[in-house]
C-alpha cells in the first residue's frame, strides 16, 4: 500500500483537487514500513536539545499509556493548526468527526521541517526514515518514484488529503 | 526550491567526525556533528556501503546515552555491599582491585569468573581475555571464544572452519539472491538497516520465507510464512530436504563433486516427512512443499539464521539442517547463496604470551553468552565456586534464576563492574569504573551482518572520568606485572588501542593484512574491510572501491587461505553426515509441544523472550523517551486478553518460582494462544522502564518442568492481571 498526504499546511496546497504537479506531497510506501519509530525518534530530535529528545510535532502517538500502534507514520492530520487526539489505532489515518480543540492545540503543528527545506533538505523524517518508506517532494518528483515502485510489487495507492474526509 | 534527501543538520557545528556504530551487526557507518566539544546532532554516512546513510533508532539515540544524567563518571568504590559508594580516582580503584585479587585469589585464581561483553570495545573482549590467562582462570566468557559455542563446532565439523560467518555472503551480494529463508530471525526488529538489503531484494523479485515460531514483523514482510510451534524448525528445514530429495530439485554435480555422507543425510530426511512435519509443527504440508520448491528451483537461494541460534536448544541441529539445506541445493559459496548466520564474528585469535597453566581447565563454564553454567556456578557452586566476578554493561539482564543469583551475588568477596550506568549490576558491586561510551573512544568494530570489520573514531574527549575499558586490563596488568610481553601498554597500564589492534590483526591468519588505518573511515573509504584480508592480497586493485576485501569463501576454484582446498574438512568436501553431530547437545530433541490450549491451565502461559530495536539496552538503560511506550511489554494473544480480563495498556504479572515480573499488555496475534512473549534487556533500576528482566524467569539449564516439555529460551509462567 503506498500513501500519499497532501496538506493544507503544505506550501503551494492551493489546488488540492487534482493534484498539481508543482505541489509538495509526501509519500508513505508502508509495504516498507516496519514501525521501528524511527520518524519518531527523528521529529523529536529535530525538535528537541542536544541528546535530550522534545515534544513530537507532527506523529500521533498514543495518548493513554501503553497502547501499542500497528503502524508509527508520519500520521498527522495537517488540516487545521490544532493537532487533536482523534487519531484510530487501526486505521492509522486521522478522523477529525467534530474538530474539537484538545490540550495539544497549543503545540505547533507540522510544517515539513520548514527550516530543514529552507536548507534544502528532505524533513526530518523522511531523511531519517532507515527503510526508506517516506519520500517528500513535488508531485513531478514522487510520480518517478512511483513509476520506479510499479515496475516491483506495485501496491495499492491512496492519496489522502482534505478531501477524504466527510464534510459535516 | 528543490529539496533532496541530506543526511545533515540545521544545527550549527564546527566539525563533523566519520565513525562506526558498534551496537549491533549491521555497522552503520556514523557522521557526530560537533560544536565546541559537544555532540549535537548524529545523523547516517551515506559513503558507506553497508547502510548507506540510513540508521536505526538504536544508533540514532547514542547522543540520548552520551549525556545521559544518571551516567557514571567517576570510579566508585566499597569494601562492604551495605556501605555507601565513594569516589576515587582511576590509580586508588585499579590498586585497590590489584590488592584484593592478590590477596584473596591468589591461592585460587580460577575462582574468578570474567565476563566480557562486545558492548565495550573490542579491547576489552581482547585484553580481559589476555589478563584472564596470565591470572590463571579458565572461567572467560565471551563471544569470541568458538570453544564455547555449538555453532562453530558444528562448522567445523561440516565446512572445516570454525568460524560461524564463513558462509555468508557479503551484503551487497544479498540483492542477488533468487530466494530467502529466514529461519527464527526477525532482523526487521533486531538489525532493521540490514532488513533494509533485504527488502531491497524483495523489490527486485526475491522470493522472501520465513520460518519463526513467532509472527514477527519480519514475517508479515514475507511472501511465505511459515509459523511453526516453538522449537520445531529443525524438523521442517529436514522435511523440505525431504522433498527436494523426492522431486529431484537438488544440484547433483555439486554433490557429486564436494559432499560426503550423503546416504546417510538421506536416510536422516527420510523420516521427515511433510505430513510428519506438519503434524509436528502446525504448518501446512502445501506450504513446507511450496517453500521447498522455492528454495530447489531458484538458484541461488540462501538460508539467514542467527549464530546465537546454536545457543538454542535445538540448536546444533538447526545450525546442522541450514548448512545441508544449502549445500544439496549447491549455493554454497555462490554470491546470494550460503548460511548466513546474523551478528557472526571474524576469525581474529586472541593469544596470550602466559605460559602460566590453568588449574581446573576441565570444569570450563562453557555456554554461549546466555548460556547457564556460569551462573549455576555462581548460585550453586557447582561445578566450581566463584567467589569474584569481572563484569561489564548489563550481565545481569541475561540472567536466569533471578532470586537464586541474585542471593548468591551478595555473597561474593569481590565483584568489579565496569559499565556506563548504575544498573542492576551497579548496584551488587563493589567497585565500579565508568566507561567512555563508542563515540568517546576508538575501536575496532565486527559488522557481522556482513563479513566486515570497521574502524569507531573516537569524536569528542571522554566525559568526567570515563575511561575505555582498556585502560582497566591494562592498568591491572601494569599492576600485576603481566604487561612486559604487550609493546601497547605503556609504563601506568595506559593502552594505545591502534597499536593494540595492529598486534591482535596480526596474530590472527585471515587477518594480517588489515590495519586501523586501513579501516578508518577518516582516512580510508568508509565501510570498512570484509574478511578474510591476509597479508599479501591487501593490496585492492582499487583501492577507492566502495567495496573492499574478498567477496567470499568457498568459492568456485578458490581455496581458504593456508589449507589448499575449498573445503578444509579432512576429505575435502562438505560432511553432511548427521552422525558426527549428533553428539552435539540437542541434535535429537526436537520440542513437541502440545496444540494451543491443550493441556495448559488457563493462567499458564510459554515465556519467550528476545531483543528488540527501539534502544540500547545492552549500554545498560533504555534511552528511548518514554512518550513512545514501545519499549517493554508484553505480548498475548487477543484470545488470552479476554480470558484474563485484560486490554491494550493493562498491566501483567508474571510469576513463577523464579521470580516475578510486571509489564503493560501488548494485545495482539504476533503470538499464539499459549505463548507470552516479553523482550529482554530490562533492568530494575532503569529510571524510565524500571523492571525485572523476562530472563530472571528462566531456570539455569533445560529441565523437565512435568509436562513432558523442554524448551530454552523460554519457560512457564502464570499470568494474572496486576493489582
Amino acid at each position: 500500500m503506498k500513501l500519499i498526504y497532501t496538506g493544507s499546511q503544505f506550501p503551494k496546497s492551493s489546488e488540492i483537487a487534482g493534484i498539481g504537479e508543482e505541489e509538495v506531497v509526501m509519500l508513505v510506501d508502508v509495504d516498507r514500513c516496519i514501525r521501528c519509530g524511527t520518524c519518531q525518534l527523528a521529529c523529536a530530535l529535530e525538535y528537541g536539545e542536544e541528546g535530550k529528545p522534545g515534544a513530537v510535532r507532527n506523529l500521533h502517538v498514543s495518548e493513554e499509556e501503553g497502547k501499542m500502534q500497528i503502524f508509527n507514520l508520519p500520521g498527522a492530520c495537517r488540516q487545521c493548526r490544532t493537532p487533536c487526539m482523534y487519531y484510530d489505532l487501526h486505521n492509522f489515518w486521522i478522523r477529525c468527526p467534530d474538530e474539537k480543540v484538545s490540550a495539544k492545540a497549543k503545540e505547533p503543528s507540522c510544517d515539513l521541517c520548514l527550516k530543514r527545506r529552507e536548507a534544502g533538505s528532505w524533513p526530518a523524517c523522511a531523511t531519517r526514515c532507515p527503510m526508506k518508506t517516506i519520500y517528500i517532494g513535488t508531485m513531478a518528483d514522487l510520480r518517478i518514484i512511483l513509476r520506479d515502485k510499479q515496475f516491483r510489487d506495485y501496491g495499492e495507492l491512496f492519496v489522502r488529503g482534505p478531501q477524504d474526509f466527510p464534510a459535516d | 526550491m528543490r529539496i533532496q534527501k541530506k543526511q545533515l543538520p540545521v544545527r550549527p557545528f564546527d566539525r563533523v567526525v566519520k565513525t562506526t556504530c558498534p551496537s549491533c551487526g549491521a555497522g552503520c557507518g556514523l557522521k557526530v556533528f560537533v560544536k565546541d566539544g559537544r555532540a549535537v546532532e548524529i545523523y547516517g554516512d551515506e559513503e558507506n556501503q553497508l547502510n548507506k546513510g540510513s540508521l536505526c533508532p538504536r544508533g540514532l539515540m547514542a547522543l540520548s546515552h552520551l549525556y545521559q544524567e544518571k551516567r557514571l563518571l567517576a570510579p566508585l568504590m566499597r569494601e562492604r555491599l551495605s556501605d555507601p559508594f565513594r569516589e576515587a580516582t582511576w590509580g586508588e580503584a585499579l590498586d585497590h582491585v590489584a590488592q584484593k585479587l592478590q590477596k584473596s585469589f591468589q591461592a585460587s585464581p580460577e575462582s574468578l569468573y570474567i565476563r566480557l561483553s562486545p558492548y565495550a570495545g573490542f579491547g576489552n573482549i581482547a585484553l580481559g581475555t589476555v589478563w584472564g590467562k596470565h591470572w590463571g582462570t579458565p572461567h572467560i566468557d565471551s563471544d569470541l571464544n568458538p570453544e564455547s559455542s555449538v555453532v562453530s563446532t558444528v562448522m567445523r565439523r561440516m565446512l572445516g572452519i570454525e568460524v560461524n560467518g564463513c558462509a555468508m555472503s557479503a551484503r551487497h551480494e544479498w540483492s542477488a539472491s533468487q530466494a530467502m529463508l529466514l529461519v527464527g530471525v526477525d532482523p526487521a526488529t533486531t538489525d532493521p538497516v540490514a532488513f533494509g538489503a533485504i527488502l531491497d531484494a524483495k523489490d527486485r523479485g526475491t522470493r522472501i520465507l520465513v520460518l519463526d515460531s513467532r509472527n514477527t514483523t519480519t514475517m508479515r514482510k514475507a511472501h511465505l510464512s511459515l509459523k511453526c510451534r516453538a522449537g520445531t524448525e529443525q524438523a521442517v528445514l529436514l522435511a523440505m530436504a525431504n522433498v527436494l530429495f523426492g522431486e529431484n530439485l537438488v544440484c547433483e554435480d555439486f554433490l557429486k563433486q564436494w559432499v560426503v555422507g550423503m546416504e546417510d543425510f538421506q536416510s536422516l530426511c527420510r523420516e521427515y516427512s511433510p505430513e510428519m512435519a506438519e503434524n509436528l509443527s502446525g504448518i501446512r504440508r502445501e506450504n513446507i512443499v511450496e517453500a521447498a520448491r522455492d528454495l530447489g528451483k531458484k538458484f541461488p537461494s540462501m538460508v539467514i539464521g542467527h549464530s546465537r541460534s546454536g545457543g538454542q536448544e535445538t540448536g546444533a541441529g538447526l545450525i546442522f539442517a541450514m548448512i545441508a539445506l544449502t549445500a544439496i541445493t549447491g549455493t554454497i559459496g555462490c554470491p546470494g547463496g550460503g548460511v548466513n548466520l546474523l551478528n557472526n564474528f571474524p576469525p581474529i585469535e586472541i593469544k596470550s604470551e602466559s605460559s602460566k597453566e590453568i588449574r581446573n581447565s576441565e570444569n570450563r563454564l562453557v555456554g554461549a553468552k546466555n548460556g547457564s553454567a556460569a551462573w549455576r556456578a555462581i548460585a550453586e557452586g557447582r561445578p566450581c565456586p566463584i567467589r569474584g566476578i569481572i563484569w561489564d554493561t548489563d550481565p545481569l539482564t541475561f540472567c536466569p534464576e533471578g532470586r537464586k543469583v541474585a542471593e548468591a551475588l551478595r555473597k561474593m568477596e569481590l565483584i568489579v563492574y565496569l559499565g556506563h550506568y548504575p544498573n542492576a549490576a551497579y548496584h551488587q558491586a563493589h567497585v565500579v569504573f565508568p566507561l567512555t561510551t563508542f563515540l568517546e573512544s576508538e575501536g575496532l568494530v565486527f559488522s557481522g551482518t556482513g563479513r566486515n570489520i570497521q574502524w569507531a573514531n573516537r569524536t569528542i574527549p571522554a566525559r568526567g572520568r570515563t575511561r575505555p575499558a582498556e585502560d582497566f586490563w591494562g592498568g591491572l596488568m601494569a599492576r600485576l606485572n603481566f604487561s612486559s610481553p604487550y609493546p601497547f601498554i605503556r609504563e601506568k597500564g595506559e593502552v594505545s588501542i591502534r597499536e593494540m589492534t595492529r598486534y591482535f590483526l596480526q596474530r590472527s591468519p585471515l587477518l594480517a593484512g588489515i590495519t586501523p588505518e586501513l579501516l578508518d573511515p577518516e582516512k580510508s573509504p568508509a565501510g570498512g574491510i570484509q574478511w578474510p584480508a591476509s597479508a599479501d592480497e591487501i593490496d585492492f586493485p582499487n583501492h577507492r572501491a566502495a567495496v573492499r576485501g574478498r567477496e567470499g569463501l568457498f568459492r568456485p576454484g578458490s581455496q581458504i587461505p593456508g589449507t589448499g582446498k575449498r573445503f578444509p574438512t579432512p576429505t575435502g568436501k562438505i560432511d553432511l553426515s548427521p552422525a558426527k553431530i549428533s553428539a552435539q547437545p540437542g541434535f535429537h530433541n526436537l520440542i513437541k509441544i502440545p496444540p494451543s490450549g491443550n493441556g495448559f491451565k488457563t493462567n499458564q502461559l510459554i515465556l519467550l523472550t528476545g531483543e528488540i530495536v527501539d534502544s540500547l539496552p545492552a549500554a545498560g538503560f533504555w534511552a528511548i523517551p518514554q512518550q513512545f511506550q514501545i519499549s517493554l511489554f508484553a505480548q498475548i494473544h487477543p484470545k488470552k486478553a479476554r480470558e484474563l480480563g485484560v486490554q491494550n495498556g493493562d498491566r501483567i504479572l508474571l510469576e513463577n518460582k523464579r521470580g516475578k515480573m510486571e509489564a503493560p499488555v501488548w494485545v495482539t496475534d504476533q503470538v499464539e494462544e499459549n505463548i507470552v512473549f516479553c523482550p529482554s534487556g530490562a533492568d530494575p533500576f532503569d529510571p524510565k522502564f524500571p523492571s525485572a528482566t523476562p530472563r530472571g524467569l528462566f531456570e539455569f539449564v533445560p529441565e523437565d518442568d512435568g509436562c513432558g516439555r523442554k524448551i530454552m529460551g523460554s519457560t512457564l509462567v502464570k499470568v494474572r492481571k496486576a493489582s
